[in-house]
């Protein structure tokens, strides 16, 4: 579903991330694990086609480029939300992005999976930090797409939020690729883990036993 | 034609529902054309000759210090990766922040030609309405076409607000000079020269919006 041969990005003379290969099947569930600079939200901005690879490739379900990006949905550090539309009105907006057909429907399914239907008319800019993550997940999940890209999707969720990313975590039947510091869940959750350090791969195979061995892969 | 109508609706609605920009670049180009003609003193010959190419100056500060709104909300809210992440060819991500900038521009400039004509004393009634309406338009399109390009290409940077001048400024000269000279014989009467300054206005419209169509891409990923 995900293929990335060679794949490196490089700002200026500084290479963020070099040299990584990565097959990922249908259904599998990846993490992506290293310390802070170690290429993590790089790479999958590269999967998400954010970003051009400055060397490499990467496909997703055989596409490249806009076809890609269609098969892609990502939740990143930051919410992606223009906090002068209401809650809808940025659904919408992307929605319209991605020509999701019948969206009013499914705007209004995904603010009730994620809980914010409540809120659909308030604008974004008053939304807390979990409930700006769980509309990212809304807006990810907007066009259904094949693969799912979380950058560190956890942070600021509040229980309720986490548990309902637990659940769709567990069995979506999507491909998952994701960073999280919650190493313990990542661990538990993964199917295989990427260890990258200093913008190279250290490690890539099934997960270790528990996660000091995987905190150990780091070092 | 379906990404680029919803940017458009986008930044519409983000505009209405703050208007503080709008309203501040309304007042620059009061403010200029105020200082302009305070500055050329009270002879009325005076004001009339050097009357486009204060418009064009007014025009051109405003095309600039309004790029900043051109992406704004994306820079404000981070939501520029939410646009190069949709299944949308950058060139139309271009094209609608484009029109909406042109859009932007033509409102301000709708609302500070009654203020320019009587503070200038150039009456434009009738035909020389309609003619200086082209070549507004026709200038407008060559300014913004330039602008949005560089705004998004210094989007990321540190010194934007002290790079996007000296990189729009060179290359939007033609265009200033045209619409200059095309505006000054609109006011003079000489409809052969219109006609000939605007052909040249139109061209480089097209070049402009071409080329910034083809390289945004490149621009905002890099």
């Amino acid at each position: 579903m995900v293929e990335a041969e060679g794949l490196g990005k490089r700002y200026g003379w500084t290479w963020a991330l070099r040299g990584v290969d990565l097959e990922v099947g249908p259904g599998e569930r990846v993490l992506v694990f290293g310390p802070n600079g170690a290429g993590k939200t790089t790479l999958l901005k590269l999967i998400a086609g954010i970003l051009r690879p400055s060397e490499g490739r990467v496909k997703v379900g055989g596409a490249d480029d806009l076809e890609m990006r269609r098969k892609v949905g990502m939740v990143g550090h930051r919410p992606l939300f223009y906090g002068k539309l209401t809650v809808r009105e940025n659904l919408s907006f992307y929605g319209k992005l991605y020509g999701v057909p019948g969206l009013r429907y499914r705007t209004e399914e995904l603010l009730e999976r994620v809980g914010l239907r409540h809120m659909a008319d308030l604008p974004c800019e008053v939304l807390s930090r979990g409930m700006a993550q769980r509309l990212s997940l809304a807006k990810a999940l907007l066009h259904d797409p094949p693969v799912l890209l979380l950058d560190e999707p956890f942070s600021g969720m509040d229980p309720e939020g986490r548990r309902f990313l637990e659940e769709l975590l567990g069995d979506d039947g999507r491909t998952v690729i994701m960073t999280t510091y919650d190493v313990g869940f990542g661990v538990r959750w993964a199917e295989k883990v990427l260890v990258l350090v200093r913008g190279g791969p250290r490690y890539l195979g099934p997960p270790p036993r528990n996660h000091e061995e995987l905190i150990k892969l780091c070092e | 034609m379906r990404e680029i109508g919803a940017i458009i609706w986008k930044d519409l609605i983000l505009e209405w529902r703050a208007p503080e920009g709008l309203v501040s670049l309304g007042g620059f180009c009061l403010a200029t054309l105020l200082a302009f003609h305070f500055a050329l003193g009270p002879d009325p010959a005076r004001m009339r000759e050097a009357g486009s190419g204060v418009l064009w100056a007014t025009y051109m500060l405003a095309g600039v210090a309004g790029a900043g709104r051109t992406f704004a909300s994306e820079e404000r809210d981070g939501c520029m990766e939410g646009l190069l992440s949709a299944p949308v060819d950058r060139g139309n991500i271009y094209l609608g922040k484009f029109l909406v900038g042109t859009l932007r521009m033509l409102v301000v400039e709708a609302l500070t030609l009654p203020p320019f004509a009587a503070l200038y004393g150039l009456p434009l009634v009738g035909g020389k309405l309609l003619q200086l309406g082209a070549v507004l338009i026709s200038g407008t399109v060559g300014l913004v076409a330039v602008v949005t390009l560089f705004s998004g290409l210094t989007l990321r940077t540190r010194t934007r607000e002290a790079l996007l001048p000296v990189l729009t400024f060179p290359i939007v000269v033609p265009v200033v000079i045209g619409a200059v000279e095309a505006s000054r014989s609109v006011f003079s009467g000489g409809w052969d020269e219109v006609e000939r300054w605007f052909k040249l206005l139109i061209s480089f419209d097209v070049t402009f919006v071409s080329l910034a169509w083809l390289f945004f891409g490149y621009a905002v990923e890099e």
